[in-house]
């Protein structure tokens, strides 16, 4: 017997401009375009992909990247699975704009456990000319680190480098979280574990 | 045969209504709902948008007036180079204009990209509450293209502006740029902080669509299909990435003859006749067919009839449900 398909839910995030639609339809449809309108409210795209413990329907909401659109946030955010920061290496300020967009995530989608909530980081753009970089993977990495260890991948939506394995590893990072909020769903937050203890949630003196 | 009859003499009456010496604007409204034919459009579109004087004997020298006033405004917001511009701002309208309507040679030139930029950067600068928001830059397509169609006689969407001399290219930008501004002063709130108008237009869109089609929105709720994930770009664009540029501007010609107030009001309405009219489908799909259903709705060969369809369904709903609004406390 083949096990049930999971069903994980994937935000990508980043500044407007850094290549969210481009990385998407290079996974999802293997074709790079010049000629992506700007993303307005969300895009939604689906895949399918096999994971070692079991297969997988990735839902992604591909995202605008205007401050702008951040309060509609919470229709898409929440119930995800994974979030994908994405930031071009090309610009420093697409950058330092990830620390706000993890922030502004957690805030929106409430998660159980904002700490461990999985996310995956991708340095984009990476085919264009050295001399223009700025940002250092060493910098990436060292951010990724102070955030809890969170994956890092340099990739290039046009030339299809390294997509394929970071949508991989995103997948199996949705995977664990959707089997750890399975749990928590099997046990509410409003379970009484004392019930002596709930009732005297004033000073009783 | 009759039908050319029939459309030679609405042209007529056009000519007609626009050629008094003061231009009856109930006249002209109750014309262009059922449409403007193209060679009439330019003119219509900026009498209905209160741009273009109804007296003929002012309208040569407010044109005159506008024009250099936007120049004016041209030149000062531009006058210490890039580096006196609002850097965030800026930044956004630059990687916004190469992608707008990417693909379509009228938009590729230089000449309609660095109009575009200045249109977009100057209104931006005098509405500091709203800024530049993606999604403006769409609402200037149809503009830019039916008033550069005053002055040639092929196809808009292949021509160069830059054939045209600079007089008449400055004059196009500029009354785009107005007629911008009439429209955005229409729906402002959805541009500013939060997006009010497009909060409260989805959740008002939502609560019609339960009284119009209650399986339907039955149907969505069970799914766990949110208006918010597909009707907010509805809203932010007004349904442009939906249907054709030709189908906006038909759709335009009854927006106009409805008031600026139909950008927020009567587009309610349209979006709610919108969705239901794929109703019967819709409610055989789950939560992901609905989602990439509507977001590559099937109207590539949509024409005037279908928009025309459309306007009346909407037109009905706006009659029986306007009224009713504040019964479900629509606020």
């Amino acid at each position: 017997m083949t096990p049930r398909s999971a069903l994980l839910k994937v935000i990508i995030l980043g500044d407007s401009g850094v290549g969210k639609t481009s990385l998407m339809n290079q996974y999802v449809n293997k074709r790079f375009s010049t000629q992506y309108k700007a993303t307005i409210g969300a895009d939604f795209l689906t895949k399918e992909v096999e994971t070692e413990e079991r297969p997988v329907t990735m839902q992604l909401w591909d995202t605008a990247g205007q401050e702008r659109f951040q309060s509609l946030g919470v229709a898409f955010y929440r119930g995800a699975d994974c979030c994908v920061l994405v930031f071009d290496v090309n610009s420093s300020k697409s950058f330092q704009a990830l620390e706000s967009w993890r922030d502004e995530f957690l805030i929106q989608s409430s998660p159980h456990e904002p700490e461990e909530f999985p996310f995956v980081v991708l340095g984009n753009k990476v085919d264009v000319d050295e001399s223009k970089r700025q940002v250092t993977q060493k910098r990436a990495l060292a951010w990724c680190q102070a955030k809890g260890n969170l994956p890092y991948f340099e990739t290039s939506a046009k030339e299809a480098i390294n997509v394929e394995q970071a949508f991989q590893t995103v997948a199996i990072k949705a995977l664990q979280q959707e089997s750890e909020e399975q749990l928590f769903s099997d046990y509410p937050d409003s379970f009484p574990l004392d019930p002596h203890e709930t009732q005297s949630s004033g000073c009783s003196c | 045969m009759r039908e050319r009859s029939i459309r030679s003499n609405r042209k007529h009456k056009f000519i007609e209504c626009l050629s008094n010496r003061d231009i009856s604007i109930n006249e002209l409204r109750k014309l262009a709902w059922a449409g403007i034919p193209p060679e009439l459009r330019p003119m219509a579109w900026q009498v209905l948008l209160g741009y273009l004087p109804l007296a003929s004997e002012s309208r040569t020298s407010t044109l005159a007036r506008k024009r250099d006033e936007y120049q004016s405004m041209v030149e000062a917001t531009f006058a210490r180079g890039k580096e006196g511009l609002d850097q965030p701002i800026w930044h956004q309208i630059e990687i916004d204009v190469p992608r707008t309507r990417p693909g379509v040679q009228l938009w590729m030139f230089e000449t309609t990209q660095r109009c575009l930029e200045r249109i977009l950067y100057v209104w931006a600068i005098r509405h500091p509450a709203s800024g530049y928001v993606q999604g403006i830059n769409d609402l200037v397509t149809p503009f830019f293209q039916v008033f550069m169609s005053a002055y040639i006689d092929t196809d808009p969407e292949s021509f160069d502006p830059g054939l045209l001399p600079k007089s008449v290219v400055d004059a196009i930008e500029a009354d785009s740029f107005w007629c911008l501004s009439r429209l955005l002063d229409g729906i402002q709130d959805n541009y500013i902080f939060a997006q009010p108008g497009i909060q409260r237009s989805v959740r008002r869109m939502q609560e019609l669509v339960g009284r119009i089609d209650a399986p339907l929105a039955a149907h969505l709720e069970s799914e766990h299909v949110e208006f918010m994930q597909f009707a907010f770009r509805w809203m932010n664009c007004l349904l442009m990435r939906e249907i054709s540029v030709q189908n906006t501007i038909r759709m335009w010609d009854t927006y106009l003859a409805e008031g600026t107030d139909a950008f927020s009001q009567f587009h309610l309405y349209v979006c709610c006749a919108f969705l239901v009219k794929w109703s019967d489908k819709l409610k055989q799909m789950d939560f992901q067919g609905v989602i990439m259903f509507l977001q590559s709705l099937p109207t590539q060969d949509w024409g005037d009839h279908d928009i025309e369809m459309l306007l009346s369904e909407a037109f009905l709903l706006n009659s029986i449900w306007h009224n009713a609004q504040s019964h479900f406390g629509g606020k």
